[in-house]
């Protein structure tokens, strides 16, 4: 697969090196303003979870995983009840059209047998 | 800065109770002031997170005042999520440690059965960052992926953690005051439903009714205020560089030890914010009672036992003795000063000098370790 054809990820940057999936006005570093910024979208799992007791509108269990990219940052994104990423696996983040980041399998991502 | 003192402490019984939220802190602020043997106060602290949206109330530290009989008394109302009874114990000291009062009455409460458990999930979810709230996240969600972290990073395993379980139950079973006054074993907490993978039911702790007091003075008594210590940490913890760790129990037990001039050794007894089972290891490695990793020893090898070298939630803790939000963080001051004080009805370490609470508001967003020191 051409990793290339994956779309860069939107971040927050600082001049300072730090970044941030999460939009916020200033650094918590150094208290600059924080400017937008597209990084690779490759990382890899640090942890997952699946939902079971959802919050309202919810019905069905749904996964959530904490990636950290290769960046050197973490980024939360969903991920399909059923397709279970391994930790320490890498993965790649898109944005879908719901606006939300979610895990991309790459072609050589194994998926847990959990 | 004076030395402040616990004159007086009352907590009513915890778990769904049919009281009023106003029944509920008039009850544990009545026994406290009885305690206490005072019956005027120079300011007058209420806490609760969010009776707005658990009862629809509201201007709850001026209602308390005028049915205590204590007006013109200064009041109002302290919230820093769920260590809010926490943030309320020191907003109480800064008061008296300053000279400006000579008494004060701190009272913390949170009525939250009366809504279903699904509203009071959005309630609590509510406390996280929206970012994570938006890809579906709940506070139990952040839990789990910290708690996954730790067992991948220290090779902690579920049945390992269900061992948090099964003592705070066994110690809760002993306490009037708990939630939860029934023993459980391994077997009951495996197969409890998942709420969010890896924490099960009995892995979280319970939606509880409670309230608490503590009259604080600057005349000495049984109890010293030893020390304390606060901080806040990022709403989102995408933003944080550590998962299984936080550094906001970090800075604020360092605060708190610097305060008191002690090191964690010297803790005998300490409550430990177990709203999850996980961050009872945690947050008893964060405070520095423990390496990291050595929490999941202590526990396996029995130290934080009642009758262990370090006993963790001799009262049950949040996971037996329940948690109304606002109310557990002033709940555990209760509990340490009933076991300082040798007074506490469950098996307890006795002799004991310092006892140390750690209190976690939102995700870890505002969290607080308070120091207690009998004196004899």
């Amino acid at each position: 697969m051409n990793k290339s054809l994956i779309p860069l990820l939107p971040i927050w940057k600082c001049g300072c090196g730090y970044g941030t999936v999460v939009e916020r006005p200033y650094c918590p570093k150094c208290h600059d303003l924080l400017q937008p910024f597209s990084t690779s979208p490759l990382g890899v799992v640090l942890s997952w979870t699946i939902i079971h007791v959802t919050p309202s509108g919810e019905t069905e269990p749904y996964g959530l995983a904490m990636v950290g990219l290769d960046i050197g940052i973490n980024a939360m994104a969903k991920f399909e009840h059923g397709k279970i990423p391994e930790i320490g696996n890498k993965v790649a983040i898109e944005i879908h059209e719901d606006g939300l980041r979610w895990i991309k399998y790459l072609p050589d991502t194994p998926l847990s047998d959990k | 800065m004076k030395n402040v003192w616990i004159a007086g402490i009352g907590m009513t019984k915890f778990g769904r109770r049919k009281d009023s939220l106003e029944d509920m802190i008039l009850e544990a602020a009545r026994i406290a002031l009885v305690d206490s043997g005072y019956d005027d106060f120079d300011a007058v602290y209420v806490g609760a997170m969010h009776p707005e949206g658990f009862l629809g109330t509201s201007n709850l530290a001026s209602v308390i005042t005028d049915y205590l009989g204590l007006v013109p008394a200064p009041a109002m109302r302290v919230e820093s999520a769920s260590s809010t009874g926490a943030a309320l114990f020191t907003a109480g000291f800064h008061a008296v440690a300053s000279g400006d009062c000579r008494r004060v009455l701190i009272i913390a409460g949170e009525v939250m059965t009366r809504v279903p458990t699904s509203k009071a999930t959005h309630i609590l979810s509510q406390v996280i960052d929206g970012d994570e709230r938006r890809h579906g996240a709940t506070m139990p969600a952040l839990a789990a992926l910290s708690t996954r972290r730790y067992m991948v990073e220290y090779g902690l395993t579920s049945r390992e953690l269900a061992l948090v379980a099964v003592k705070n139950h066994a110690n809760g079973a002993r306490n009037p005051y708990a939630h939860f006054q029934k023993e459980i074993t391994i077997e009951d907490v495996m197969s409890s439903k998942l709420i969010c993978d890896p924490l099960r039911l009995y892995d979280c702790s319970p939606i509880s009714d409670g309230a608490a007091a503590v009259v604080l003075t600057d005349t000495p008594s049984a109890i010293r205020v030893a020390g304390f210590g606060q901080a806040t940490d990022l709403i989102s913890v995408q933003m944080r560089s550590d998962l299984t760790h936080f550094t906001s129990t970090r800075i604020a037990a360092e605060r708190a030890f610097k305060m008191a001039g002690i090191s964690p050794a010297d803790i005998g007894t300490a409550e430990i914010h177990d709203a999850f089972t996980s961050f009872e290891i945690i947050g008893s490695e964060d405070v520095g009672l423990f390496p990291p990793g050595g929490g999941r020893r202590a526990l396996i090898d029995g130290i934080t036992q009642h009758d262990g070298r370090l006993p963790i939630n001799a009262s049950g803790g949040l996971k037996a003795r329940g948690h109304p939000v606002g109310t557990s963080g002033l709940a555990q001051v209760v509990e340490i000063v009933l076991q300082l004080t040798g007074k506490a009805q469950y098996p307890h370490p006795q002799g004991v000098r310092y006892g140390l609470t750690q209190s976690v508001g939102g995700l870890a967003t505002n969290n607080l370790v308070t120091i207690m020191e009998a004196i004899r």
